[in-house]
């Protein structure tokens, strides 16, 4: 760029700045669009829900009392609110446990080079592609006493003792639950850390060979510091998954979490609170309660989130 | 190496050369094109003049017809409603009405849903009971005075939809919940209608034996369990006991009424496998196709037996009390139709509403689909099961959730799954059922 000779520097400057500021900019008016309704439908909702919630509003009609924090207060006394979050915890240890075990283990399975590589990876990623409520659908059909498989089919095996009516017993309900829940996602984190073990370079893991460690040896001290990130972006993403679970465990367990509440989440429990929990009279709807649950489930899903994202990066500091 | 798509091939290239290229690949206008679409354009010209007046103006009400929207929380009682529908339009041929069908276990929350963005139908269902009231109090439906006819209503029908001094709609039909059972079952094994509990529980231990399953008792959504026990309760109670029940005079805890949810308990072993996590709808399919013997279910019920078996046998008897001095039904109604507020089309809505209580839509709802609702409509020659519902109550009490005292007791059922994973025994059940309860000395 070359400067006007007659002009001093610094007005050049003030010249600049001021047509910099008068120039349409392209990217501004690409981004209005996503930047309005983004703001229009996400986060102007989600500031009016904050303010909605301390009203008692069922959700028809014209607004309740203002009766501020009220139904934060409630939200925390409520046994059943807290009996779902605690199902909601047990779901993200389970999901956990599966997902730093068996779908790391597949990851490195499948990194492997082998023609059936491709096949392999079509079938882990499969459940991530179907829609969690065909994926509840199909465990309830799966398991039905009625016209379920699983049970005669544990019989033509001999293992007839094994036989159960699973959905309708409350100590196998969640696990089933956990189960569908774990199919699905074992997809995704299986994705991303074979992903990550992209990044692992071949000369380091051969090093370690020439130097005499075991595959273990390698796996551990050299497979799993690359791994760090991949860790950080599953756990997080597993928190999210884990606290927010609501259609599978709708289609499996239903409004009102059967049997007895032993599949109630805290997504099903907000839900029916919001629009009734099912149909004849059970109208009643409490959409500012559900909103503060729906509030104090983002707070909890939040410091959760937060709590492992600083955890997992401090981590991947260390290991790099 | 890629090659131009539009670049014609070689042996076409030389065909092209031969009758020039421009014939080929442009599309030309031939003397011989334009006169094939003015004659064309001639010729439906001339068909539309030829056509007959009457049909003309048929074409012309079609395009013009109001289409309204209205949801119905049966689907397997499609067939029927096309029916009425087609009978509405024919009767009306400006107006068509498209019924969109939800599933009744999540009829209220779509509904709800719905209204809450404001995307509800023209035409709105209520279930009965307070909801009608709560939507009209909230401006959601309009006041139809004058255009419903109320007063062929039966009086349970008008008492819903006439309130604060207004007509706000018109249901379509009442149903009526009993006994259903397999008939061919029934005969084969040699039982006959229970007249009292200890007869109930012997032929459920028989067709067990047997190698029947006895009951359905889909408890996933606990609607079957909640209409057992209100039957059994009101097996116990009878029109008298359950007036005091509302005025609170009396109460499901006493000793004598808690034997109704300990009879839900004593018959578990008869209900079929895994019941508590089969749904309503699932439930009902097992028994349409004879794979239990017995199942509660009310009238309307009949018409989505028919619909997953068609050659379904089933006869229907009230609940026995438990020392066989009667039997019981409950009766309530079904969707409370009134008009949306926001809709566009009120006028042709309201035709519709005050349309569901004449007769022609009545008799078609008595032979085929519940009970109907206008005066002096009774189902026709040939109705076995409707004839029987009707006189299968004797007395004949309310459905609880449909008055004001008793219409919570549905929503404190719900939370009650604990009586079948043994987490609640009688009565624990009945105290959870009777805190709902808000008695009022004016019932």
């Amino acid at each position: 760029m070359e400067l006007n000779p007659n002009v001093p520097p610094s007005a050049g400057r003030g010249r600049r700045i001021a047509t910099a500021i008068r120039r349409p900019r392209t990217q501004i008016w690409f981004l209005l669009p996503a930047v309005v309704l983004y703001g229009g439908f996400f986060i102007l909702p989600t500031l009016a829900s904050y303010w909605l919630a301390m009203y008692d509003w069922s959700g028809l009609g014209p607004l309740g009392d203002f009766i501020g924090f009220d139904n934060f207060r409630r939200v925390f006394e409520d046994q059943e609110f807290r009996r779902a979050a605690l199902h909601n915890l047990w779901i993200f240890i389970a999901l956990f446990v599966m997902t730093n075990t068996v779908s790391l283990f597949l990851a490195v399975l499948l990194d492997r080079k082998s023609w059936m590589r491709g096949p392999y990876r079509a079938i882990i990623f499969l459940p991530y592609i179907l829609s969690p409520v065909v994926t509840g659908f199909i465990f309830e059909v799966l398991l039905s006493p009625n016209i379920g498989i699983v049970n005669p089919a544990l019989d033509a095996i001999g293992l007839g003792s094994l036989q159960h009516t699973w959905l309708a017993d409350p100590r196998t309900a969640l696990p089933v639950i956990i189960i569908a829940l774990a199919w699905q996602w074992n997809a995704l984190a299986t994705v991303i850390f074979m992903a990550g073990l992209q990044n692992v370079p071949p000369e380091m893991r051969e090093a370690a060979i020439t130097d005499g460690a075991s595959p273990l040896g390698v796996f551990r001290h050299v497979t799993l510091p690359y791994l760090a990130p991949a860790f950080t972006v599953v756990n997080v993403l597993l928190a999210i998954f884990a606290f927010r679970a609501f259609d599978l465990v709708y289609v499996i367990g239903g409004a009102i979490g059967a049997p007895n509440g032993a599949t109630l989440v805290m997504g099903t429990v907000i839900y029916g609170n919001a629009f009734g929990k099912g149909s004849f009279l059970d109208v009643t709807t409490r959409m500012s309660y559900a909103m503060a649950q729906g509030i104090v489930l983002f707070v909890i899903l939040g410091l959760v989130a937060a709590l492992l994202l600083v955890y997992l990066s401090r981590r991947e500091r260390r290991v790099h | 190496m890629t090659q131009d798509p539009n670049r014609p091939r070689r042996g076409e290239r030389e065909k092209a050369e031969a009758r020039g290229v421009d014939e080929v690949f442009e599309r030309g206008f031939t003397r011989a094109g334009a006169l094939r679409g003015v004659g064309g354009v001639l010729a439906a010209g001339a068909l539309a003049g030829a056509t007959p007046a009457f049909a003309r103006d048929a074409i012309r009400v079609r395009s013009r017809a109001t289409t309204i929207t209205t949801w119905g929380n049966h689907p397997e009682w499609k067939g029927v409603m096309e029916k009425i529908v087609d009978v509405f339009e024919k009767s009306h041929p400006g107006i068509k009405v498209e019924v969109t069908y939800k599933p009744t276990a999540q009829y209220n929350a779509a509904l709800n849903a719905a209204l809450a963005g404001g995307a509800g139908p023209d035409v709105i269902g209520w279930n009965e009971g307070t909801s009608i009231r709560t939507a009209a109090k909230n401006k959601q439906i309009i006041a139809l005075d004058g255009k419903v006819p109320v007063g062929r209503l039966i009086p349970a029908a008008r008492a819903q939809v006439v309130f604060d001094g207004h007509s706000w709609g018109s249901a379509l039909d009442a149903y009526t919940v009993g006994i259903f059972y397999q008939r061919p079952i029934f005969k084969k094994y040699g039982i006959k209608i229970p007249t009292n509990w200890a007869q109930l529980i012997a032929a459920s231990k028989k067709l067990q034996a047997a190698g029947v399953t006895p009951w359905a008792m889909p408890a996933k959504d606990m609607i079957i369990p909640y209409f057992f026990y209100i039957l059994a309760a009101s097996s116990i109670l009878g029109q008298d006991g359950f007036r005091q029940l509302r005025q609170g005079k009396r109460k499901l805890t006493e000793p004598q009424v808690v034997r109704a949810a300990q009879l839900m308990i004593d018959l578990q072993d008869y209900y079929n496998e895994g019941f508590q996590a089969v749904s309503y709808a699932e439930g009902k399919a097992l028994f349409a196709q004879g794979r239990t013997a017995m199942l509660i279910g009310g009238s309307a019920d009949y018409a989505g037996y028919k619909q997953v078996n068609p050659k379904v046998n089933v006869g229907v008897f009230g609940f026995p009390s438990p020392s066989g001095n009667r039997h019981v039904t409950v009766t309530g109604l079904d969707l409370n139709y009134s008009v949306n507020s926001k809709s566009s089309h009120k006028a042709e809505a309201t035709t519709f509403v005050a349309w569901l209580s004449s007769r022609a839509p009545q008799q078609i709802v008595a032979n085929e689909l519940a009970r109907p609702i206008a005066i002096g409509v009774t189902p026709g020659p040939g109705h076995r099961v409707e004839s029987e519902m009707v006189a299968a109550g004797r007395p004949d009490v309310p459905v609880w959730y449909s008055v004001p005292e008793t219409g919570g007791t549905f929503g404190a059922a719900t939370t009650g799954g604990g009586i079948f994973t043994g987490d609640l025994d009688a009565a624990g059940f009945a105290k959870l059922v009777q805190a709902s309860i808000k008695p009022s000395s004016k019932a």
